[in-house]
């Protein structure tokens, strides 16, 4: 039944007439990740070829001199050219049929990990006046010292009308607690002229960190149209950021950006911020004329997990109840999937202020005794219970598995941090993560990978985290698991919940892929995805693996996505989640691949770049794949 | 000379020169990493001993020894397996039959 619905919704309804580009992060202003490229189809892609592959030259495993890089920049197909920014902040224009350089920009950016341990980059973005000549089209490239450079689109010239030269500091708007650079690491968001800027920092380290900011600069100029404050004015010198580092979604008609506002300073004590701060940990939206702040819905109160907001919204029309319905779909790291009228931010399914657990909170906090939970759809994770301890990991640790469960406190998804110990389950780093969904714009099914990951956080009072971390030379993080949150009366431990084998204490899957209908919130699908390795050793295809990174969706009824740990690019069937086809590739492929149609034949591409948080295995890889001719 | 040894030690050999170029090769998915040395060391012993018991073998018809060595070529062929490398783990379970049919079957050829 459930193969029926998706089969006749992804081949039976009309096409959209749509471009067949890439145009943004996410594909389309609306972040659906939809492709109406019709050519994939389950039945056909298993032939799929490696039509050209390039290797940048940008990438560092951290041996060396420089910092290891992390590459996640899905590629924008636009105006006949491919184009990507690398971890060097270079930009690069390749020809979709063959790969070859067209043209580089070199933004001569430091290459320090200012504010991230890696290098990162996570794409450009493309803005057209739909004229004809110098810069009326025009590639914007981030960099970590909080740089925005502008180049014509085919030229890769600097456009000298933007700003000073081409080049926009967006660090002189860094006025309150400027601990670090307000780095450029995704692209902007833009809406017709509106360059819509946020930023990433250096989470964990200070209390008091520059305050969440938005801005617009006009796409021309690079004057500064508006900017939004996420922190109330009187409280925004003691805490900080509440920012936006991941990617928006936009809707041109209507002038809308919609933006995920991230958690607040300190990550995981609040002492510091126990008022109200309504905007953050929130899906909010935004009039990119003026600035206003249309409407705002907060999806954590007093945000003590560092549960950020961490993925576009998509946007997409409903049918709910026989009545067409402007909605958005946005996916969190707490594995619910906030489904709400656009228009309004009212939420489509039900809502509900549940009582959450206070027990082992700090007596220095205030936690707030309830938090939203949505009735529908079901969530990617499980937010009442862990998973089960895994018997093969707690044998060969001779029980030091089961004995944790003893140690740490676990009432939930929102169980305080705590001085004894937390489990936090969904992790920091998901459930979901920064990929988010692909939306069927005609169907309205939502397609998400989500990993089930358990981490353990310790809070340290400050003199003895001083104490630890002078002896053990451990300050700072890393593989230690140590943080500081200078400012405040706590230091932390963060670290997954292993054995002393470096195996994962918990049962599989690790990592899944489901589908929603979000017309009624009902999950159609949840497969395992993607294969765990370690050690150079695959796990059986059941335990699934971690994801970072998104899919991409395509008419035919095909996703592609890469985003699993065993460096393994994908073709699923859109209406089973079955796997049709891999590749493998040089690391794993953690940014939302590209599908777009280049003189009449369809492309998918991969930015194939590593990323730390699944294995240190780093690339600089481009892969792009078509039928046979 | 024991001739099934030597083909198992054939086996062997191939199994370990599958298993130097996916340690070595870029974008092999397992290049450089334990599991990749682990299967070189087991395919290197494998060929060893299978050489050596095609032509100058120590050990006599020590059933402990050879029992061993066989159970050393399986589990080198379910590590490959496990690192997803098909040629090197049917090389090894080849290597591995070999084995067994020289103990079941060249010993008894040896001592009639």
């Amino acid at each position: 039944m459930i193969r029926l619905l998706l089969t006749t919704a992804l081949s039976a309804a009309p096409a959209l007439a749509a471009a067949q580009d890439w145009t943004t992060f996410n594909g389309d202003p609306e972040a659906t990740k939809y492709s109406p490229a019709e050519q994939f189809t389950p039945e056909n892609v298993e032939t799929l070829e490696r039509v050209w592959e390039v290797r940048t030259g940008d990438v560092s495993d951290g041996s060396g001199d420089l910092p290891q890089s992390v590459w996640s920049a899905t590629p924008i197909y636009a105006g006949g050219l491919l184009y990507f920014g690398t971890p060097f902040y270079r930009i690069l224009a390749l020809d979709p049929a063959t790969g070859e350089e067209v043209w580089s920009y070199d933004s001569q950016s430091t290459l320090e990990a200012l504010t991230q341990p890696a290098l990162k980059n996570r794409g450009v973005s493309y803005w057209t006046s739909g004229e004809e000549g110098v810069c009326e089209s025009r590639i914007f490239l981030g960099t970590m010292d909080a740089h925005l450079h502008v180049v014509d689109a085919e030229t890769g010239e600097l456009c000298e009308e933007f700003s000073d030269g081409g080049i926009l500091d967006v660090n002189q708007w860094n006025t309150t607690n400027d601990r670090w650079p307000l780095s450029l690491l995704q692209p902007p968001t833009i809406v017709n002229d509106h360059v819509v800027i946020g930023w990433a920092g250096m989470d964990w380290t200070y209390s008091e960190a520059p305050p969440g900011t938005l801005f617009s600069v006009n796409a021309r100029t690079g004057e500064l149209e508006w900017e939004v404050n996420f922190i109330p004015d009187e409280i925004r010198e003691q805490t900080g950021t509440a920012n936006i580092w991941a990617s928006m979604a936009a809707d041109p008609e209507t002038d809308m950006v919609y933006v995920p506002v991230s958690s607040p300073s300190p990550n995981y004590w609040g002492g510091n911020r126990t008022e109200d701060i309504p905007l953050a940990t929130s899906v909010t939206a935004i009039d990119a004329g003026s600035g206003e702040i249309v409407w705002s819905r907060q999806l954590v109160h007093h945000d003590v997990w560092d549960y950020d907001t961490n993925a576009a919204p998509a946007l997409m029309d409903l049918t709910v109840d026989g009545e067409t319905v402007p909605a958005l779909v946005q996916t969190t790291k707490q594995g619910m999937l906030y489904v709400l009228n656009r228009e309004t931010g009212e939420p489509i399914f039900g809502w509900e202020e549940r009582e959450v657990p206070l027990e082992g909170a700090v007596a220095d906090d205030a936690l707030s005794p309830t938090q939203p939970f949505v009735s529908a759809p079901p969530p990617t994770n499980d937010l009442e219970n862990m998973p089960g301890v895994s018997r093969l990991a707690d044998v060969l640790s001779g029980g030091q598995c089961s004995r944790d469960l003893d140690t740490y406190l676990y009432e939930g998804v929102f169980t305080p941090p705590s001085e004894q110990g937390t489990f936090l389950y969904p992790s920091t780093v998901g459930g979901m993560q920064w990929g988010g969904p692909a939306v069927d714009p005609r169907s309205g099914i939502a397609y998400v990978n989500s990993s089930s990951i358990v981490d353990v956080l310790t809070l340290i009072p400050r003199e003895e985290y001083e104490r630890i971390t002078s002896e053990n030379d451990n300050f700072g993080g890393g593989e230690s698991g140590y943080y500081p949150q200078e400012g405040s009366p706590w230091g932390f431990r963060l670290n997954r919940w292993f054995n002393w084998a470096g195996m994962p204490c918990w049962e599989g899957p690790y990592g899944t892929f489901s589908a929603y209908d979000l017309n009624t919130g009902e999950r159609l699908y949840e497969v395992p995805f993607g294969v765990t390795q370690k050690w150079g050793f695959y796990m059986p295809d059941d335990w699934g693996s971690p994801t970072i990174g998104g899919p991409a969706l395509t008419a035919g009824g095909v996703i592609f996505i890469g985003a699993s740990m065993d460096a393994r690019v994908r073709a699923l069937d859109a209406a089973t989640g079955r796997e049709i086809w891999n590749d493998l590739v040089a690391a794993p492929a953690v940014a939302t691949p590209a599908v777009f149609t280049h003189e009449g034949r369809d492309y998918v591409v991969f930015t194939v770049g590593g990323n730390s948080i699944l294995k240190p295995q780093v690339a600089d890889q481009i892969v792009a794949y078509a039928l046979p001719d | 000379m024991r001739s099934l040894a030597l083909f198992s030690a054939v086996c062997a050999a191939f199994a370990l020169a599958c298993g130097l170029y996916v340690a070595f090769a870029p974008d092999t998915g397992v290049t450089g990493t334990p599991g990749a040395w682990l299967v070189v060391a087991g395919a290197a012993a494998c060929t060893l001993v299978a050489l050596l018991r095609a032509f100058r073998w120590p050990g006599g018809d020590n059933a402990l020894l050879l029992a061993l060595c066989g159970i050393g070529m399986a589990l080198t062929a379910i590590a490959a397996w496990f690192l997803m490398q098909p040629a090197i783990y049917v090389a090894l379970a080849y290597a591995f039959v070999l084995w067994i049919a020289e103990i079941a079957i060249g010993g008894r050829e040896v001592r009639a």
